[in-house]
Parts: structure tokens; sequence; C-alpha cells
């Protein structure tokens, strides 16, 4: 197995009570699969994430990559965040390559790498800009190129798209798809959008809160790109909206 | 609105010259005591210009001599505030242990440094440029490391996952992220320290620069020439406040894309 995540518990340790974050999650995920977790507010699907991702540690449990058990940051995995954490003193260009710069990799090696991400991403042209000449949606495209510069096996996204309004965020999960196609690898995404989940993830999995526990798991095998309107995915979005309205 | 705020600034010159021209009419019709106005300011610049000395140096030398004493002491103060500053704000250790200290001497007021340099080191040049670096020091201690400490925990976060060392985090992330209010620092340690450099020469000074020539005036009833030297204090500072620091932080303000005022 790829990814493999045993037992993973947390709980926040701030105030007097100690709430469990996350209990018992253990969880199975193949190479190149994309799976989005959805859950209402508070269910740890985020935390879960940053675990993943190093940045967080479980009190017990592991998560185990490729036979070998991790617990800190690595290059083989990456963050995309909501809000996206691009350098204001940086253009466009230097935010994609800046992580290459951070690994020793050699100056023409970063060029080409730094142009090829920035076609992928469709950036082109916009280069030289700094991200506060940037759109939201831009902002998010540089930073989706400044994570897949580092040629990540596991991408985690945290609500990528959840600033947008639901036309625009629907051209970003398209677009979304066209670079996990281009690219094979592992996507993990958090959303909140049940429609956005249907419409990318090969598996769904509903988190639900106090204690944060997986809930359900729904693989979905349907060819993409996929019709939102399908009676397939209509009556699966039914089913999983009825499981999530339990946790309101 | 560009024009717009030209004349505003402009106008703000006219003020300053009117009040000035105000004052000193009425302290000559109310009290009969010769008040430098305006005209007779610039009137004993330009003969000075032209040559004529001020206790036996010229008014260029004066200058000259403030602005070396001011200089050395201000960039000395740059390159240890900014090296204290990045320490503090690094290492929360360091910056528990210190900051009380850089709070206390920043509440000395400049003045009160005059008994501290004597005592430390006597009459002299040694002792002006003590208190210019005292006064510029504690500023930019205090901006840098709170530049450093208010770096965004994201961008050090997104760093981290992509693997940066210590020394990237530093170079790529949190200098430039403190640049800002490093360059804020630097200003209110100019205004700071070009003010006490005047206080200092006026009591420790060695019979030379622009503080000087302010006390001697007192002794020599010469407040004309008292006038003149505040008038260059004042176009120096308001030269290195409005060209040099607006200008740079205008840019990195246009880079960062952070809004003007």
């Amino acid at each position: 197995m790829y990814l493999e995540i045993d037992n993973l518990s947390k709980r926040w340790t701030n105030s007097g009570e100690t709430p469990q974050v996350l209990q018992n999650i253990s969880l199975k995920i193949k190479e190149n699969e994309f799976v989005c977790i959805v859950g209402p507010s508070g269910c740890g699907k985020t935390t879960l994430l940053k675990i993943l991702s190093g940045i967080e540690k479980a009190d017990s449990g592991s998560v185990i990559f490729n036979q070998k058990e991790t617990d800190t940051t690595c290059q083989c995995r990456n963050m995309v965040f909501q809000e996206p954490p691009l350098y204001p003193w940086k253009t466009v260009a230097e935010n994609v390559e800046l992580g290459l710069i951070f690994n020793k990799v050699p100056a023409k090696e970063r060029q080409a790498t730094v142009k090829e991400k920035i076609v992928l991403c469709e950036l082109s042209g916009y280069e030289n800009y700094y991200p506060n000449q940037l759109s939201g949606g831009m902002k998010q495209k540089t930073q989706l190129a400044r994570v897949l510069a580092l040629n990540p096996d596991i991408v985690l996204l945290d609500e990528p798209f959840a600033a947008m309004d639901e036309i625009l965020r629907h051209s970003f999960d398209i677009y979304l798809q066209h670079l996990w196609e281009e690219e094979k690898k592992t996507y993990i995404m958090v959303t909140h959008s049940l429609e956005e989940a249907l419409l990318l993830a090969d598996r769904i999995l509903i988190m639900k809160p106090n204690p944060g526990e997986i809930h359900l798991e729904e693989c979905i095998d349907l060819p993409r790109p996929r019709d939102l309107f399908s009676k397939e995915i209509v009556e699966l979005r039914k089913k999983l909206r009825n499981e999530l309205s339990k946790f309101y | 609105m560009f024009k717009k705020q030209y004349l505003v600034n402009n106008a703000a010159i006219l003020l300053i010259f009117a009040v000035w021209f105000g004052v000193a009419f009425l302290v000559h019709t109310l009290k009969g005591v010769e008040f430098p106005s305006p005209i007779s300011t610039l009137k004993e610049l330009a003969e000075n210009l032209a040559g004529k000395d001020i206790y036996d140096y010229s008014i260029g030398q004066h200058t000259y001599t403030s602005l070396l004493r001011w200089l050395a002491a201000y960039v000395l103060a740059i390159i240890t505030g900014i090296g204290t500053g990045f320490l503090l704000g690094l290492y929360p250790r360091v910056y528990r242990l210190v900051m009380p200290l850089i709070y206390t001497l920043q509440l000395i007021p400049g003045l009160a440094w005059i008994p501290i340099s004597l005592l430390l080191f006597g009459l002299g040049n040694a002792s002006t440029m003590f208190m210019i670096f005292m006064l510029g020091y504690t500023p930019i201690v205090l901006t840098t490391a709170a530049g450093i400490k208010d770096t965004p925990k994201e961008l050090i976060q997104s760093a981290h996952l992509m693997g940066a060392s210590q020394k990237d985090l530093f170079i790529h992330v949190l200098f430039p992220s403190s640049l800002l209010q490093i360059i804020n620092g630097m200003r209110i340690a100019l205004a700071n320290s070009w003010r006490v450099l005047i206080a200092a020469e006026m009591i420790v000074g060695n019979g030379i620069g622009l503080g000087y020539i302010i006390i001697q005036s007192r002794w020599t009833l010469d407040y004309t020439s008292a006038f003149v030297s505040i008038f260059i204090i004042v176009l120096i500072g308001l030269t290195a406040e409005k060209y040099i620091f607006n200008t740079i932080e205008r840019r990195i303000r246009h880079k960062y894309g952070y809004t003007h005022h």
C-alpha cells in the first residue's frame, strides 16, 4: 500500500478542555488516487492534512509512506492552502523557483522546471508579476505551480477554491483535474463542497466531529470528465448529503 | 492629484515661514527684542556661505563636522541595531532576557545621556558619538525584532514545507519580511540621533559643529547665527526624511503591493 495511515489520534491541549480532534483514523491510499475529504467544521479534516504534511504531529498512530514511517515534512509531500502563502517580494516566477533553490537544484534545471510549471499551470505572461498584482485565482495557480515544481508524490489540498464563487470554482476544479491528469500524483483534498468532491474524487471520505472519525467511504468509479447532472452523480449526491446532514 | 499634493506641500513650507515671520514681528514689537526673522536669517546664511566665518570656522566646516560625527555613530547604530534585532527576533530566550534592557534604554531621554557619556568618555568626540549611537540603536533593535516576529506564520510554514534551511528562511523570508519595519526604525533613529547630536555638541562638543554654534551664540548674543544653524539642521533632517527614507519606503511598498498613504 502506498500511503498508510494507522490509528492516528490527536487532542488539542490548549484550553482547559482537551477535545479529541482525531480518533483512531486508519486509512489506506493508493498511488495516484484522488481522495476528497468532506465533513462539517471541527471534524479534524484540516488537522489530518497537516499531520500528513508533517507540519503537525499526531499524539499516537503512524503515517507510513512507501513502507517507511514518516512524521516530518519532506519533499515527497506538499500542501496547497486556501490562502496562497506567496512571498510578496518575489515575482510569480521567483515564487515558483523558491522551493527549488531551497533544495539546491542547479540554476539551469531550475529555470527549465519553472518554465514548464508556468506553462502547465497557465501562468504564461505573468512570470514577472508580483502577487499583489494578481487576482485570487492567479495567486492560487501560482501556489499550485510552486508546489508542483517540487514534484511531490502526494499533493495535499486544504480547501483550495473555497473562497471562489460557484462558477469560478467549477472552472478551477476542471483545471485541477487537468493538472492531476497531466502529472499523475496522489491528491488528497479537503473541501466543503460535495459537488467538488463528486466531480473530482476517486474516493470520498465523510468525516464526523466530536471525536473526529471517518464516518463513511464512497468510491466513485465513473469516468472523467463527469457530468454533475447525470443520474448516478445526482443519486450519489443525495445519499452523501443525507449522511452529512446528520452532523448539523 | 499629484499636483494637488505638491501644492499642499509647498503651502506647508509657506506656513512655516509665515509663523516664523509672525513670531519675529510680535516679539520685536511687544518686547522690543530683536528676534531673527526669516529674512535676516537667510541674509546671514548667504553671508556665511559667501565666506563669513562663525566662531573661527566656515559654515561648511561646522556642517561637515556635525554630519560626519552623526554619520559615523548612526551607521554604527544601524549595523549593531539590526544585528541585535535579528538575535532578539530569532531567539525567544534572548528576547525575554534582553528586551527589558532595550526598553529601559529607550526610556532614557537624550539629554540624560550627557552625564553618562561624560563619565564614560570625558569631554570630546567620543562622548558625542556615544550619545548619537545610544539614541539611534534602540529604535532599530525594537523595529527589527518586531519585523522578524511579525513575519506571517503561513509564510514560514510554507518555507519549511518546501525544505528551507534556517539560512534560507532568513534570507528569503524573515529578512525581506521585516525590511519595511527595519527602515522605519532607521527613520526614527535618524530623527532621534540627529536631535541629540545638537544637544551633545552644545555640551561636549569641541569648538566646532552646528550645536556648538547654537550654544556659543547664547554667550555672544549672536542669535542670528543660532538661527542659521537651526535652519541648516532642519533642512538636513527634512532632506534625509523626505528624499531618502520616503523614496526607499515608497519603492519597497510599491514592490510589496502595500497601499500608499
